[in-house]
């Protein structure tokens, strides 16, 4: 106890010493020690926010307990430390220098480690540093003769099973000693199912000869295997701490007092703790036929199988219970809920599962029931189907596959609508029960580069122009070709003077040749022709009212549109009837000459 | 011979799949399709980290995961595929059958009328559906005026004029949607918690008070990060602050 003492006085006036500081020290309560002996070490760590303790290395060191966690807050100078300690109690297992390597904390986000620590183990113990005195400390001795007086044996009831097929492991403990306590022995059952069986702490014992001695003996550890991995299973051997009770041998004076067989009181004995292994077992598990049925379901074992309905005549919405049972010998709680193939007019509902399953003596056996609720919403004759069971029975060496009977079911049609939903249950948990996701895409679609953005890109833009462009080119297009047809008309308004003079010349030769007709139609035409041009409008659709209208809209005198058109009407006449003609060929001629001479100056 | 480089490089993204990655594609599909879900989701996996994204295979990697038993993942995927491509059928189907299979059921926040009808139209087509559609509208729009000015007849003129402005507003709101949904696709600020349970803080720093407790599978929307603290909230409008390393990014 002092020596916590000091280090709790080392660790206060270290850490009043430097009160800001952050550190991480290892304090053994010895660098000496015998090999029999414990021996406290200390880790200690000081400043804020401290975590992540990572335990060193102990190499030869077993680990008794720890670490146990103290923390202290020192408030100095109104600065606020906290410090941890962990502590382990450690024993040695082999002599000559061994060493505890270095241990890591954080502080304040900084780890921290400290230096490994050298302990010289000896064959003695060190008297000036057994600072503990407790009933593990015992001379080497002692524990040898214990050794001999105690054992633990592993058995299983089938070193050859089949895959699945059930066996027993045991543990006993063999001893000539008084054992005061044990550890509950765990053992490592890699590729075995296990159940296990409660054994009570202090066992009834029996008296066993093993090797010409005399053992009293008793079982602490039984459980049911189901081996699950075929090939060659091991069950590795434990560890086991047991404190048995022996008479003192320490020499003092008074040995030969408390060695008195007649004064049998406790304090002539002391209490060891001391280690037993036990024996690894080999178990080859033989791998089941490669014939399996189609429905098998994995269990080894015996086994009965129904399938009962508790009616068979029932009304649209009534609930039909259907109850399929095994029963037998085997690893009943693997058993899995049976697959029913209903009618989809009969809704079902997960079946719930009951379990009975007993271990007496060296076989696990019980029962599993399944219970399926079964709803039909339809009147009519249905079949519930045959179920199957198959499992591998390991004294025949065969599979055996058990059938149910089907079971016919009559539904008649309920009274009440209501009944035909469930109640209780929401119509929308239903619809989705049994309903899967939607299934995958079978096309890619267009892959897009996961960096590049997608929106206004130059490609947009470009597709967009695309059409712009080729809408202005139209739209330019549309107005070169309308201003063209503007120069046509322009040009034919220029030229329409010379043209009209040139048919009046015309006319004139025909009035010297004297023909009156040929005269009258170049007059007439020159007229028309001069209109045409100068208005634009085609020499089809010219008539005496679009001639007014015409030249009203180029603010011509009316007075000369009428006497134009009166000169017209006359040329006209006197082309087709010569005899009706007012004027002659000559003064006809000057009219025309002065007309059109007024008509140019007025038509722009 | 340059102008037909050109014409292919405008009509390229339209026509061209990645050939590597469409046979990745398959043989992913395949695996799938063999139950062998594991290998699936690591071909998909590698034609993502090629470089290459698209809508069918976040969806197809999100049903492989759903397969698995890992829903969270599923709906991470599932969330990804419709940033990605918009609403469609098949994924909010899946994506609302997920999320059965988690532990948390939020409500969200109620939204407006319009305003949800105007996001239920905006997530209709992905940013480039939209920008294609209104490439094509404006086409339209131009091809109704061309006739408004080729043709005399006022009659004619009138009509094509209505057309085409009518296209032209469709174009415009096109545009609008194009832009709405680049902006979805390319924020990266939801995710999907991972963690199976973590408690939500009220402050960035371990000591503080535990607000309350989200399971995996649940999305949250990401806001400021403080180290590695981040703030979140949930669609039920709870906020506070979880760890970086407890969910993925949509």
């Amino acid at each position: 106890m002092y020596m916590r003492i000091i280090i709790l006085f080392l660790f206060v006036s270290f850490s009043y010493g430097k009160v800001w500081a952050q550190s991480f020290t290892v304090n053994p309560a010895a660098t000496k020690m015998g090999l029999n002996q414990n021996m406290q070490v200390d880790f200690v760590a000081e400043g804020s926010n401290i975590s992540e303790f990572k335990p060193p290395v102990f190499g030869a060191f077993n680990v008794l307990s720890g670490p146990r966690q103290s923390s202290m807050t020192t408030n100095f100078n109104g600065k606020i430390t906290e410090s941890y300690t962990f502590t382990y109690i450690l024993q040695p297992t082999v002599k000559g220098k061994l060493t505890i390597g270095a241990a890591s904390v954080k502080i304040n986000g900084k780890v921290y480690k400290t230096n490994p620590v050298t302990i010289e183990v000896t064959d003695a113990p060190q008297n000036q540093q057994s600072g503990r005195n407790n009933p593990q400390n015992q001379p080497n001795n002692q524990s040898v003769n214990v050794k001999d007086n105690i054992l633990i044996k592993a058995f299983v009831s089938n070193e050859n099973p089949y895959q699945g097929q059930q066996i027993i492991l045991i543990y006993k403990i063999y001893t000539a000693v008084q054992v005061v306590n044990y550890q509950r022995p765990i053992p490592k059952l890699d590729g075995f199912w296990v159940q296990q069986e409660n054994i009570p702490q202090s066992p009834q014992g029996s008296e066993e000869m093993l090797n010409g001695k005399k053992y009293t003996v008793a079982t602490i550890y039984k459980s049911y295997l189901f081996p699950q991995k075929d090939g060659e299973n091991i069950i590795k051997p434990i560890d086991m701490e047991i404190v048995v009770r022996v008479k003192s041998k320490r020499s003092s004076p008074f040995d030969d007092f408390f060695n008195n067989p007649f004064f049998d009181s406790p304090f002539g004995y002391e209490d060891i703790k001391t280690k037993v292994t036990s024996n690894a077992i080999k178990v080859r598990v033989k791998s089941l036929p490669t014939n399996k049925p189609p429905y098998f379901s994995g269990m080894t074992g015996n086994f009965n199988f129904s399938v009962k309905a508790d009616k068979t005549k029932v009304k649209t919405g009534e609930s039909i219970t259907l109850k399929a049972q095994v029963n037998g010998q085997g690893n009943i709680k693997l058993i899995e809920p049976f697959e029913l193939d209903l009618p989809a007019d009969i809704e079902k509902f997960e079946p719930t599962t009951k379990e009975n399953i007993s271990s007496t003596g060296d076989l696990v056996s019980g029962s599993k029931t399944f219970e399926y609720l079964l709803i039909p919403h339809k009147e009519g004759d249905y079949t519930i189907p045959s179920m199957s069971f198959s499992y591998f029975d390991p004294t025949k060496g065969r599979y055996i596959t058990l059938n149910s009977d089907e079971i016919p079911i009559s539904v008649a049609l309920g009274s009440d609508k209501y009944h035909t939903q469930p109640q209780g249950v929401e119509q929308s948990d239903i619809t989705f029960t049994g309903k899967d996701i939607q299934f995958i895409r079978l096309k890619p679609g267009i892959f897009k580069n996961s960096t590049e953005r997608y929106f206004l890109t130059i490609r947009y833009f470009v597709l967009l122009l695309i059409p712009l462009i080729l809408f202005v080119l139209l739209v330019i297009f549309k107005q070169k070709t309308d201003k063209d047809k503007q120069n046509i008309a322009l040009m034919k308004s220029r030229r329409a003077k010379i043209f009209a003079r040139k048919q009046l010349k015309e006319a004139g030769k025909f009035m010297k040749e004297n023909k009156a007709e040929a005269f009258y139609l170049s007059v007439s035409s020159a007229f028309n022709k001069y209109i045409c041009d100068k208005t634009g409008i085609p020499l089809s659709e010219l008539s005496k009212e679009k001639i007014r209208e015409e030249l009203m809209l180029r603010q011509v005198d009316e007075s000369l549109t009428a006497g134009l058109i009166a000169h017209l009407e006359d040329c006209e006449i006197a082309r087709y009837a010569p005899s009706g003609a007012v004027l002659s060929l000559k003064e006809m001629y000057e009219r025309s000459v002065e007309l059109l001479l007024i008509l140019e100056k007025q038509v722009k | 011979m340059k102008r037909i480089v050109i014409i292919i490089w405008i009509f390229l993204p339209l026509v061209m799949p990645a050939k590597n990655q469409s046979k990745l594609f398959e043989k992913a599909n395949h695996f799938y399709q063999t139950k062998n879900y594991e290998k699936a989701i690591k071909l998909y996996d590698s034609i993502i980290h090629s470089g290459y994204i698209s809508a069918p295979v976040y969806f197809n990697l999100g049903n492989a995961y759903f397969k698995l038993g890992k829903y969270p993942m599923a709906i991470l995927h599932y969330e990804k595929a419709k940033k990605l491509a918009g609403d469609q059928e098949d994924i909010d189907f899946n994506l609302r059958f997920s999320k059965q299979f988690i532990s948390d059921k939020i409500e969200p926040i109620p939204e407006l009328m319009l305003f949800r009808l105007w996001n239920q139209m905006v997530n209709k087509r992905s940013s480039e559906g939209w920008a294609i559609l209104g490439i094509i509208f404006f086409w339209i729009t131009l091809f109704f005026f061309s006739w408004m000015i080729l043709f005399r007849k006022i009659w004619i003129k009138k009509t094509n004029l209505a057309f085409g402005l009518l296209f032209f507003v469709l174009f415009i709101f096109t545009l609008v949607f194009s832009w709405k949904r680049a902006a979805i696709e390319s924020r990266y600020d939801y995710a999907i918690v991972m963690t199976p349970a973590t408690s939500v803080k009220s402050a960035p720093d371990d000591e503080s008070k535990e607000i309350f407790i989200i399971h995996q599978g649940i999305k949250i929307q990401l806001f400021e990060k403080v180290q590695d603290w981040q703030k979140i909230r949930l669609a039920d409008g709870k906020t506070g602050w979880i760890k970086i390393d407890d969910y993925l990014v949509i």
